[in-house]
């Protein structure tokens, strides 16, 4: 009997923790759910009340609301939100990558590049983080700097198109358009519908 | 002029020594300008050439914030038993970056203090002490550009000028062509220091067109400038001059060309024309100069 009390009361504790926990999981349904229909101010304000709540759901609280903050354009906000998130995790990759979004946005390449870097310090071949800076240093215009970049990336993934789109761009800027030719002709054996890619190469014929 | 050529071999000699990039962090990006100019002053009644050198070293943290400081020499040969004057000219900028979402662009605010000291026996050029805050905005689109800028400008005795230099820029040609257009209004508070002047306009325009890769001489830039009106004690913020002649500056034509050698070195060439007039003594006389400028980037 004794034991029976025992269970009917751990019923009744566990019950409430239950009911919490299940309101949680609906609540990140529901913000998930907002974000697919292009909700996204109404998917922020869901997940407000865990932005402060510690530990791990906070964290991810706030690399989603960071997130969330970026696709609303609210670039500021999305780069506090991940800067905290960081905080909380100094290991993230997420929250550098995340970093990026907003800074890149921002045009404000060199920060950016900060973050892609401290990414590949922990993962090197990091392929985001790689393509992230990119961006940064085509932002920052240094050609060769990307032109090498780009060529390293590419022979570290060779079934991808986008290294060897930067390396065209970084060929086309530096005056070597066969190189860049030869860059997007190996773009177009990957993605033979791309438009850069076609641009190019329409437009040299067109001159010769 | 030995100091202004130990000046010049000094920066090159920095230049040199600095060709690994190991003077910046990844968080700080450092830039050494090294310049020359020499101007011979046609039709001048007083004077005869002028020789100009300086350096200005500037670091930009991440995309924050960003310091200048510069300095330069300059030597005004004057004719018969006028003293020549010797000029140093010490420049401090600082400037700050923000980002704010409801516009979608970067302003800058900026602000540049200059002092300026030489051996004018008249004491009409010298002690300048200058102050010139700037705002600009550039969108994120780059398509248009915006600033406005106001310089206090002291100098020994009593003369200060105040000049405000609204300025509007606009791309044009697909990107390939940007075209500045800066008004300088200036107001003396001392017309007889000022060649009779009260006040001062003029509008400086200035174009600057993009090569595509491969252009002739290997040319990446090619700037035409022009100056209308009349101005007086003007400050220059882009190019961090000033203009302390005590003459009327009375339009200036200016063309140049820019190269840039690698990720890291870039050359600037610039000829022009000045017509400045000294209203005093009737001395209407033109300043034919030549610029030139390196530029090392880590």
């Amino acid at each position: 009997m004794k034991k029976l009390y025992c269970y009917w009361v751990l019923l009744v504790l566990w019950a409430p923790l239950n009911t919490v926990a299940l309101e949680e999981t609906n609540t990140w349904g529901d913000s998930h759910r907002l974000e697919a229909q292009g909700k996204y101010k109404e998917a922020a304000a869901l997940i407000e009340p865990y932005l402060s709540a510690g530990g791990n759901t906070a964290e991810y609280a706030l690399l989603r609301y960071g997130w969330l903050n970026y696709l609303l354009r609210n670039h500021n906000d999305a780069i506090r939100s991940y800067e905290k998130a960081l905080a909380l995790n100094p290991d993230s990759i997420d929250a550098r990558l995340g970093l990026t979004l907003p800074l890149l946005a921002q045009e404000r390449w060199k920060e950016s590049a900060r973050y892609a870097k401290q990414i590949l310090q922990r993962a090197p071949w990091h392929f985001t983080a790689h393509v992230r800076l990119l961006v940064s240093e085509e932002g920052q215009r240094k050609w060769s700097v990307m032109k090498n970049h780009a060529s390293i990336l590419a022979a570290h993934y060779p079934a991808s198109a986008t290294p060897w789109v930067y390396l065209a761009r970084a060929e086309a800027w530096q005056g070597d358009y066969e190189a860049a030719k030869r860059a997007y002709l190996r773009v177009l054996r990957r993605i033979p519908e791309h438009i850069e890619a076609n641009a190019f190469i329409v437009k040299g014929r067109d001159e010769e | 002029m030995v100091k202004s050529y130990k000046l010049l071999l000094g920066s090159f000699v920095l230049l040199s020594s600095l060709s690994q990039p190991v003077m910046a962090g990844e968080e700080w990006d450092v830039k050494l300008d090294v310049q020359a100019s020499t101007g011979d002053y046609s039709g001048s009644t007083q004077r005869n050439d002028v020789n100009s050198i300086g350096a200005f070293v500037s670091a930009e943290y991440l995309d924050k914030v960003g310091f200048t400081l510069g300095y330069s020499n300059t030597k005004i040969d004057f004719k018969s038993n006028i003293k020549d004057i010797d000029q140093d000219v010490f420049y401090a900028s600082a400037r700050t970056y923000l980002t704010p979402d409801k516009v979608s662009g970067k302003f800058t605010l900026r602000l540049d203090l200059y002092k300026v000291d030489n051996n004018d026996a008249t004491k009409s050029t010298d002690e300048g002490r200058i102050i010139a805050p700037q705002i600009s905005f550039i969108p994120t689109s780059k398509n248009w550009y915006v600033d406005l800028g106001y310089t206090h400008s002291n100098y020994a005795g009593s003369l200060s000028l105040d000049q405000w230099t609204p300025t509007v820029g606009f791309a044009f040609n697909n990107k390939y062509d940007w075209l500045q257009l800066r008004g300088y209004f200036i107001d003396s508070s001392n017309s007889a220091r000022t060649q009779g002047e009260g006040s001062t306009q003029a509008l400086e325009a200035k174009l600057t067109h993009y090569f595509k890769p491969g252009a002739a001489l290997g040319v990446d830039r090619f700037y035409a400038t022009a100056l209308v009106g009349e101005r007086i004690f003007a400050v220059d913020s882009d190019a961090a001059s000033v203009y302390n002649l005590a003459d009327i500056q009375k339009g200036s034509l200016s063309l140049g060309a820019a190269w840039d050698l690698n990720d890291s070195w870039d050359v600037l060439f610039i000829a022009g024309v000045e017509r400045y007039d000294n209203q005093s003594i009737n001395d209407e006389y033109d300043n034919r100069y030549a610029y030139f400028n390196i530029s090392k980037k880590w």
